[in-house]
């Protein structure tokens, strides 16, 4: 017996389809074709002032004794994994702690808003001053506190450099975090932790059994979305380290812009796509581990 | 021994919108062991309040609560047991089933959290989800159930524990009807047999008769009365409770209806300043007859026929009073009839605070 | 009761460690831009109170902060409306008709989303050069509306989602077109989402710094952002007062707007994150 399935009208896929053109032109023209380029453009050896060769895959190849691609690789990955862990380790701690009504929640949700409502470059410049080797709050503060002799050249040195940059990133985008987890939280019912107590449950068990598999499909995509956000970094290191000192916290990105501000379209083309390839090895790595019910939203 | 024993508990709430609000006032009762004790009143009594307060989910702002010999909670003390440490298990009126876990591990979680032996709990939870019927559904997840199979997986869920004491928090309103009546027999064969001491909160005083071995009515944070079914039905201590138990719901007149009628009263009543005092009559009590002898004349203004009890809406000098009969064939609507019943089936009440009169 | 009281003091606490940790810096921020010398933690240096600063930068011809800060409104605002325009066209199409590659087009649109910019940027500084669109205010705004849109996009679809289709059957009968009922049944019920939708977008474009930073030359179409990273002192110094007061002024209009709008700008992001 033939099961007749729900046909498509030709008129309403005409009709959809115009309502999706501007978005698709968009995103075709601005989006895609761009990345394509890029694709195109490294496998170029398009060095300015010189005339442009195909060279396959040479721009690859170039990546992988360069020493330098390497260590951005290395930068990138730690910093991505440092920062992600730091803020949902924070955002956590101050979602749980806010599950409860707060008095003052207006204010503290325009406060919370700060940190992610200022434009990056802005808060770069900002972290510039409060690490500043002579102006800065954090050496005037380490110096009350009597935990170093000297003031310390934070963006000086490579770990202090990298501190300071995971600081900064923690301190925007902690507060998006806890927002989020906050409201997961709040749709868990009360009653499963009111049950859990009768059960003989600990605070800690209700947090492992309870709270933390309910709130997974949040967490997944709050974690998926920061990390891919993580890897693509620019602004704040651009601006406030401008990849230094030596290079040292120069990420993927940053690396690939510094070929393209040199003239070396090519080379910087192809770190630019192993950026991409990064980025989307997470997001098949996040959504394979937490199956595709994610996906359908 | 008693298995609860609830000394003079007070709750307190400060809320933004109304300042203090005080949930329970001095309540005491006791709890036999074995029992099946029935917290019923309408909704704001503060009946789950107090139930929460005994599993230790809530705490009291003054009084004590004794499970066993054990004091487990005083507000003078201030000394509150966690409710892991007092032994009892509690169905809620949503289930609290976890939605993530499958029937087998809800059931298993308060066994594996007391680090019971897992073949120990695998024995348990088969053994306890044998005669709730759901033995087959053990790999399921609760969003696949159906309400009431939800409801048994929740039970079993408390007594494989074989919990001190078992509270229910209107565990059925959420069932329809008809399973809600078979799972009331269902509850009350399973405590029978397990002799669990379990408390039991409703605002149907239906269930609460056919349930429950012991009665407390609240209203307001009070205790009104605690009794049997029987004492409770028969002799109300107070109008509220007249009134909240029995269906169709007593009759209440004024007094002055008693001049209508000297001479066909309890002495107690004659006594009485006919302004002052208020008659209760259940429908049951009253006879009609459409000629003949009777205290009052009225006019039929509804006829309700339920099956096996019909009801007449009669209207006397502008009150309405609702009379129960077995047949209803031989009145109409619009019919004038007289009213009477048994002097001895008359309620007394004080007007001025609702109080019986013996 | 210990245990609600020790709750209460963790509440308490942790909201005032997020206040501190949200505007403290900021905080900072504005007390360095309102000082003569930056280093009046020194006890040696007082702290005077000046709006010098502000003065200095907000005259200064040759710091075009004026010209930034319009660019950036500008820009923002036109990329926002276009691209909240835009998705709600996008959104009602995929809530509501029945096409091939109705599921399929939202998870694309929402994998470009996530692609890096810097493998977009630097064809797209070519495409820019050979259209000519270089330092103008399309060339910005072109781009921050495809940046913008998968953001609208999916705030859009949540918001759609929840308004019954009867509603368009309704209409339908009553011999609507479809434009018709997107622009008087649908938009106006989805209107705090189309709000939401546009002060996200514009908030994230006013943000925007790589491809402000490529695609601009000057102070006719730059960007805040790209005005206050480049800015230094004349003599190598940096002049932290002036940057300072440069960085309150480029971050006012946003300040206001998420104070103005905190709630829907923050329904907004949950919308998309949790799904009812």
């Amino acid at each position: 017996m033939k099961v007749v399935k729900d046909r498509y009208r030709p008129n309403e896929i005409r009709d959809a389809y115009l309502f999706l053109l501007p978005m698709l032109l968009f995103a075709v023209i601005f989006i895609l074709l761009p990345v394509l380029g890029t694709l195109v453009t490294s496998l170029f050896r398009e060095v300015s002032f010189l005339p442009s060769r195909f060279s396959g895959l040479d721009n690859y190849l170039r990546l992988t004794t360069d020493r330098h691609f390497w260590q951005s690789i290395r930068f990138t990955l730690l910093f991505v994994g440092v920062s992600v862990a730091a803020e949902l380790f924070f955002g956590m701690v101050l979602a749980l702690v806010l599950n409860e009504s707060v008095p003052g929640r207006g204010f503290v949700r325009v406060a919370v808003l700060v940190p992610w409502a200022i434009p990056i470059a802005v808060s770069a410049r900002m972290w510039e001053l409060i690490f500043n080797f002579d102006y800065g709050v954090v050496n005037f503060i380490v110096l009350q506190l009597g935990l170093a002799d000297a003031p310390i050249n934070w963006l000086g040195s490579a770990t202090g450099a990298f501190g300071a940059i995971v600081i900064s990133d923690v301190w925007k985008t902690t507060p998006f975090m806890t927002i989020i987890l906050l409201a997961g939280l709040a749709a868990i019912p009360q009653d499963l932790y009111k049950q859990a107590m009768v059960d003989g449950t600990t605070f800690i068990q209700r947090f492992f059994y309870i709270t933390l598999p309910l709130l997974r499909p949040v967490l997944v995509v709050a974690l998926l979305f920061r990390t891919i956000d993580a890897v693509r970094i620019f602004d704040l290191i651009y601006v406030l380290t401008g990849g230094g000192p030596g290079g040292g916290t120069t990420s993927l990105s940053l690396y690939a812009f510094k070929y393209y501000t040199s003239g070396d379209f090519g080379y910087g083309s192809a770190i630019s796509l192993v950026v991409f390839l990064v980025a989307g090895l997470l997001a098949v790595f996040y959504i394979r581990i937490t199956g595709f019910r994610e996906v359908v939203k | 021994m008693n298995a609860i024993s609830l000394k003079r508990i007070n709750k307190d709430y400060v809320t933004l919108r109304r300042g203090k609000v005080e949930a329970l006032k001095d309540i005491c009762l006791e709890v036999d062991s074995g029992s099946f004790f029935v917290l019923l009143g309408p909704s704001g009594c503060g009946k789950s309040t107090l139930l929460n307060i005994i599993a230790g989910i809530d705490n009291p702002t003054a009084g004590e609560v004794v499970i066993g010999d054990e004091v487990v909670a005083s507000a003078s003390q201030g000394k509150y047991l966690t409710p892991r440490r007092r032994d009892v298990a509690m169905v809620f009126q949503s289930y609290a089933l976890y939605p993530h876990m499958t029937v087998y591990d809800n059931i298993a979680f308060p066994l594996k959290i007391a680090k019971t032996e897992r073949s120990d709990i695998d024995r348990r939870v088969r053994q306890v989800s044998e005669p709730l019927e759901i033995a087959d559904l053990l790999e399921a997840k609760p969003a696949e159930l159906s309400g009431g199979q939800r409801q048994r997986v929740a039970l079993g869920r408390a007594i494989v524990r074989k919990p001190r004491v078992l509270l229910l928090d209107e565990p059925l309103s959420n069932l329809d009807a008809l399973l809600r009546i078979s799972m009331r027999a269902e509850l009350k064969k399973i405590q029978r047999r397990l002799e669990l001491t379990t408390v039991y909160v409703t605002h149907d005083q239906l269930e609460a008769l056919s349930l429950g071995d012991r009665v407390a009515v609240l209203k307001d944070g009070c205790v009104q009365q605690v009794g049997t079914p029987h004492d409770i039905f028969n002799d109300p201590a107070n109008l509220f409770v007249a009134q909240f138990i029995g269906t169709p719901p007593m009759n209440v007149l004024d007094g002055r209806m008693l001049e209508k009628a000297h001479g066909r009263l309890p002495d107690t009543a004659v006594r009485q300043d006919p302004g002052r005092i208020l008659l209760g009559i259940r429908p049951a009590h009253i006879r009609v007859s459409a000629d003949g002898e009777g205290l009052f004349e009225g006019s039929i203004s509804l006829i309700s026929e339920l099956g096996n009890e019909n009801l007449l809406y009669i209207d006397i000098m502008g009150q309405e009073i609702l009379a129960a009969v077995t047949d209803a064939g031989s009145f109409q609507e619009g019919q004038t009839v007289r009213v009477d019943f048994d002097e001895t089936t008359l309620y007394l009440f004080r007007k001025e605070d609702g109080d019986r009169i013996r | 009761m210990r245990e609600e009281r020790i709750k209460n003091i963790l509440k308490s606490a942790g909201v005032a460690f997020l206040l501190l940790f949200c505007l403290l810096p900021f905080v900072w921020v504005m007390l360095v831009s309102l000082a003569k010398e930056p280093d009046f933690l020194l006890p040696q240096v007082a702290f005077d109170a000046t709006f010098d600063n502000y003065s200095d930068v907000l005259t200064s011809g040759s710091l075009h902060l004026l010209d930034y800060l319009r660019n950036s409104l500008v820009v923002s605002a036109v990329a926002a409306l276009a691209a909240t325009l835009f998705a709600s066209l996008a959104a009602y199409a995929i809530t509501r008709l029945k096409f091939p590659g109705r599921l399929l087009i939202p998870l694309v649109l929402m994998a470009f989303s996530m692609f890096p910019q810097i493998s977009i940027v630097g064809y797209l500084f070519k495409m820019m050069i050979g259209l000519g669109w270089i330092n103008t205010y399309t060339g910005l705004i072109f781009p921050y509306i495809t940046l913008g849109m998968p953001l609208a996009l999916w705030i859009m679809l949540s918001y759609f989602s929840e308004i019954s289709t009867e509603l368009d059957r309704a209409a339908l009968v009553d011999g609507a077109t479809r434009i018709q009922i997107l622009h008087k049944i649908i938009l106006p019920l989805a209107a705090p989402g189309a709000l939401s939708a546009t002060l996200l977008v514009f908030i994230y474009t006013f943000n925007e710094f790589l491809f402000a930073m490529m695609l601009t030359t000057d102070y006719r179409a730059r960007t805040i952002p790209v005005g206050i990273a480049f800015f230094e002192g004349l003599h190598g110094q940096i002049p932290w007062g002036h940057l300072m007061a440069v960085a309150v002024i480029s971050v006012v209009p946003v300040i206001l707007l998420a104070a103005v709008f905190q709630r829907k700008i923050i329904r907004g992001l949950l919308q998309g994150a949790i799904k009812g």
